[in-house]
């Protein structure tokens, strides 16, 4: 299982839910969020544009590293990883 | 002057840069009540209620989690997100930015829905505002690579479908002009002859003129008027070309315009001192109300501030269906002011509001 950590104005999606488990078969961060996506139907147009790129202003962090700074959407997951999806700090 | 009631509540829906917030009134306009902010610290672009079926959208835009259009059959209690948002297929290379405007189509038409995004595109529903497609022609359109945006993006903010015939459809862009389809947007040409791009090599391009605002009157649907970067225009034929309409009024420059519902001759803009500035000219923020199609314009101050150093955006003035007209102007500074009386005094309902983006107007 991947534990997945949700915050911001996506727990409207997760029924406030903070942390959800997806299965370790989507082997990457694109396949996650089309995951959550079928459980929370909307929540991959508010995380991924329609290029099924990260918005500007989210990032998503793999074990604490931001994905930005690998495979982006292309990275790889594994059982026991740990996602956070969150809205960048965009200010003061 | 007695006047001509039409339904039971008026609404006034204020988009602003914090959430939406909805003024109803039962009293034929002389108090309001307000409920929101919705969307609580969101920008909300453009809010429209489509009386057809009784329901209110909103373009709802996150600069974190990207934009929505939400729906409410309660006039904002609650709001439910459209199952398929509006989105650009994976080819195309586009991703929608933001909601500019939302728009009914004809009563001919009562499941149909638009709306106008950036980057420039105009997406359809057929299930009131439940789903969304995108329009191809005008995805994939020759000039497309050409296209410029303005300040505010690369935005289609402007959707006026024919009450008869909803295969006539303008829209218009910033910055790339007044557009038209009589086939019901399987094409689209140009409609800017005569219409100044101050800022282009060639000052009257066939598209590339930044076009601030079009409206027109459901009992006149050839002639239309704008508010440009570059001056007041009217079309009295469809668009096929525009003339010069400044004459007295103290600057080119504005954003909004909106058309009395009960004078199809009787226009009202707000014009903000240069693109530079954009500011109330010498401080002093009026609305200027023509009664002749744009051959003279009358200052219109009595109520607002003697001294205002005002910014009124491309939706942030409205006009409503009542007789004699309601006209509704928010400013960038949160204030909202409106008129019963065709602009011919002006009150306050609020100055304390977010930074205004857009007012629409719609009777229940």
């Amino acid at each position: 299982m991947i534990i997945v950590h949700i915050s911001g104005h996506l727990k409207d999606y997760t029924g406030r839910k903070r942390e959800v488990e997806v299965p370790d078969s989507v082997k990457t961060v694109l396949g996650l969020v089309t995951n959550l996506d079928k459980a929370f139907p909307g929540v991959k147009d508010r995380i991924l544009d329609d290029q099924e790129r990260t918005r500007p202003f989210v990032n998503i962090f793999v074990n604490g590293e931001n994905i930005r700074e690998g495979e982006s959407e292309r990275t790889i997951l594994k059982d026991g990883d740990r996602v956070h999806i969150l809205p960048s700090v965009a200010g003061g | 002057m007695p006047t001509k009631k039409l339904g039971n509540t008026n609404l006034l829906m204020v988009g602003t840069a914090k959430g939406a917030f909805v003024f109803t009134s039962r009293d034929n306009r002389r108090s309001w009540k307000v409920s929101g902010p919705h969307f609580k610290g969101i920008s909300v672009y453009h809010l429209a209620y489509d009386a057809r079926n009784r329901v209110m959208l909103a373009g709802v835009n996150s600069y974190q989690w990207g934009p929505v259009v939400a729906r409410s059959f309660d006039l904002g209690s609650e709001w439910k997100r459209s199952k398929n948002q509006p989105r650009f297929p994976k080819e195309s290379g586009l991703s929608v930015k933001n909601i500019w405007h939302i728009e009914p189509s004809s009563p001919s038409e009562p499941d149909v829905m638009y709306v106008g995004v950036d980057p420039a595109c105009l997406f359809r529903s057929d299930d009131q505002g439940v789903s969304w497609t995108v329009n191809e022609s005008l995805m994939n359109h020759e000039t497309r690579p050409k296209w410029q945006a303005g300040f505010g993006g690369l935005c289609l903010h402007t959707i006026m479908i024919d009450a008869k015939n909803p295969k006539r459809q303008y829209i218009a862009i910033s910055a790339v002009g007044t557009m038209f389809s009589d086939d019901g947007g399987k094409s689209w040409s140009f409609r800017n002859k005569n219409v100044r791009a101050d800022f282009q090599p060639d000052k009257y391009p066939v598209f590339g003129q930044c076009v601030h605002k079009v409206v027109r009157h459901p009992s006149k649907p050839d002639v239309l008027y704008q508010q440009n970067h570059c001056g007041q225009y009217r079309s009295d034929n469809g668009g096929e070309d525009w003339v010069d309409i400044q004459a007295n009024l103290p600057s080119d420059f504005g954003f909004p315009i909106a058309i009395d519902s009960q004078d199809p001759k009787r226009v009202y803009v707000t014009p903000l001192e240069s693109g530079e500035a954009r500011l109330s000219p010498n401080a002093h923020f009026s609305i200027w109300v023509t009664e002749n199609s744009g051959k003279h314009w009358q200052e219109m101050r009595t109520g607002l501030p003697s001294t205002a150093y005002f910014s009124v955006l491309r939706e942030g003035m409205a006009s409503d269906q009542e007789d004699p007209c309601g006209v509704y102007v928010g400013t960038t500074t949160g204030h909202l002011f409106y008129s019963r009386n065709q602009g011919k005094t002006w009150s306050k309902i609020s100055d304390v509001l977010p930074p205004i983006l857009s007012v629409s107007t719609g009777t229940i």
